[in-house]
């Protein structure tokens, strides 16, 4: 059995429209278009996959995200997570699953981490043996140790999005969501954060289901993709099998003397131009560096979408 | 028995943040005794050169008004801001991941919050009781172990409608987006028909007969009778547990509304 199926999956907003009624109207007769969110999306994940999730804003990302985590009703379409319906929001099944949004906060301003912590061992049920070294164990691999006595509101940034994400993590889900979890986090937080991740999925073979801005991450994390754009599945496959479909496809750099000065330029085409460009370049001047290198992800994803539109 | 730990644990949360700063608790006890004690000062005026009013001789008056500083922030119902600020900013959907219900768990959090608060009014309380025995203001011979054991009983059920009012009120936030609106009209309408502001006995007719269909008498006034004996319990009781189980009602058929409306769109 699959850890997530999902099969024709509809969701459609309404949202309000100023009527040009005039304020008095509009309190009368509020307007309302339909907004279509998803748009007959299916895909399946097996369990232990790592997959990310791609698409613009507004793509439907989080949208499909949070009907799987049972935080929002589908309009129409069916949604298998861990053999259950989501948006039931069965005690037994939210114990199982676990969402770690950026943008969102659970912990408790003035309270440091560990008294947070304590709160959801209680409401999970978590035995006290497994709570201490599920922390210990996250808090080490994420150098997080000595700030969880810490109140929630010295910490930084980057340090509370970590202990957030412990706090997301403490009840041991088999299905975790990670929707911007390295949103306005530093480079280095972000590498930190992005090796966590890839140790907890082989480590404990979690179903992990990603939403990022940052490809990079995903390039480095997962072996499947999922696109999304505007409501529907553009893509969904392996990360390679994506990456070859530009196989053809180069950005060459090209650095080059002119009247005294270093110039450099950023080009893509298609792999039979090189010739072509290093005659091109060479005429302007003196070529000192001619690279190329294969279309990384977001480049690819940049023209898929283009491609799309 | 889970949900028993939930609530304990969302109090022993709202206990360490309600201690965690430690002026405001400590300014709290003059925030309390400023404005009663302007209270004094003016039935004092009032009842010179007269024994009482409308049945109340001054001790009982300042006794009457002694209770209702002790009552009255905890059944009030108020807009509660966590709650009003999870659903207005979407954080509710962090809650709704969790599993167990979130108007347990406010309730829980309120309640713990305002246990904490419960120790500096009744610290405040005790202290200006004993004041006002010193000034001879109040006259403990009026008082009895019984009715005092009584008075809790119907604090703690009072205390415990005005919570689940609170919540009403509060997932009211689903459908206006802005209930500040409505926790006004309670705030106006709770001081006057719960006796807090004055006795119900000295308010014109008309009031009293509104007031009687409303639960707020229940809350401040009946309770300050049974103190005093004007009432016995077991009239007040029934009248209290049937006013909780309709909070109850209430607040739980507006919570299960505002949780469909919420899920559809995703906050």
């Amino acid at each position: 059995m699959s850890a997530i199926s999902v099969r024709k999956l509809r969701k459609v907003y309404l949202r309000p429209l100023r009527s040009g009624a005039g304020w008095l109207g509009d309190l009368f007769r509020r307007q309302v278009e339909e907004v279509t969110a998803l748009d007959g999306v299916s895909f399946s994940i097996e369990r232990g996959e790592f997959i990310g999730y791609v698409g613009l804003n507004g793509a439907g990302k989080t949208t499909t995200m949070k009907i799987l985590a049972g935080i929002l009703h589908p309009t129409s379409g069916e949604v298998g997570v861990l053999g259950r319906v989501p948006w039931k929001r069965e005690p037994a099944f939210l114990r199982r699953i676990g969402f770690v949004m950026g943008q969102k906060q659970q912990l408790w301003w003035d309270l440091p981490a560990a008294d947070t912590f304590e709160f959801l061992r209680t409401i999970y049920d978590i035995p006290r043996q497994k709570f201490s070294k599920s922390i210990g164990e996250m808090s080490e691999i994420l150098g997080v140790a000595e700030l969880i006595q810490t109140p929630v509101r010295n910490l930084s940034l980057g340090e509370r999005a970590k202990v957030e994400l412990i706090a997301s993590l403490l009840h041991d889900p088999e299905v975790v969501f990670l929707d911007e979890p390295t949103l306005g986090m530093d480079v280095l937080a972000q590498r930190n954060m992005r090796s966590f991740f890839a140790e907890y999925n082989r480590r404990y073979h979690k179903t992990m289901l990603l939403t990022t801005h940052n490809l990079s991450d995903v390039e480095a994390l997962c072996q499947r993709v999922i696109i999304i754009h505007q409501g529907r599945i553009i893509w969904d496959g392996d990360l390679d099998d994506l990456l070859n479909r530009y196989d053809r496809e180069r950005v060459f750099r090209i650095a080059y003397e002119a009247s005294g000065r270093l110039q450099e330029e950023k080009i893509e085409a298609s792999k039979a131009e090189a010739a072509r460009l290093l005659s091109e370049f060479s005429a302007k001047g003196r070529v000192v560096t001619f690279e190329e290198e294969r279309l990384n992800l977001e480049r690819v994803v940049a023209r898929m979408l283009e491609s799309a539109s | 028995m889970r949900y028993v730990a939930l609530l304990r644990g969302a109090f022993a949360l709202a206990w360490r943040e309600g201690t965690a700063y430690r002026f405001s608790f400590a300014m709290s006890f003059l925030v309390i005794a400023l404005p009663f004690t302007l209270q004094v000062f003016l039935w004092r005026a009032v009842f010179s050169g007269r024994a009482s009013l409308a049945g109340y001789s001054f001790s009982r008056m300042v006794a009457y008004y002694v209770l209702a500083l002790l009552l009255f922030d905890f059944v009030q119902p108020t807009l509660l801001y966590d709650v009003a600020d999870d659903i207005k900013s979407g954080n509710l959907a962090a809650h709704l991941l969790r599993p167990v219900p979130y108007p347990l768990w406010s309730a829980g959090v309120r309640f713990g919050s305002q246990a904490v608060y419960l120790v500096v009014v009744a610290l405040t309380v005790g202290l200006i009781s004993w004041l006002l025995v010193v000034l001879g203001y109040l006259n403990p011979g009026e008082w009895s172990l019984e009715r005092a054991a009584a008075f809790l009983l119907v604090f703690a059920l009072a205390w415990l409608v005005g919570l689940l009012l609170s919540l009403a009120v509060s997932f009211a936030v689903f459908f206006t987006e802005d209930a500040s609106g409505l926790s006004k009209v309670v705030g106006f309408v709770f001081p006057l028909f719960s006796g807090a502001l004055i006795p119900l006995d000295l308010l014109p007719r008309w009031l009293q007969i509104i007031g009687k269909y409303l639960p707020f008498r229940w809350l401040v006034y009946e309770p300050i009778r049974v103190f005093s004996g004007r009432a016995a319990l077991l009239d007040v009781l029934p009248a209290l547990l049937a006013w909780a189980l309709l909070a109850a009602l209430l607040a739980w058929l507006l919570w299960r509304a505002g949780e469909a409306r919420f899920t559809a769109v995703g906050g």
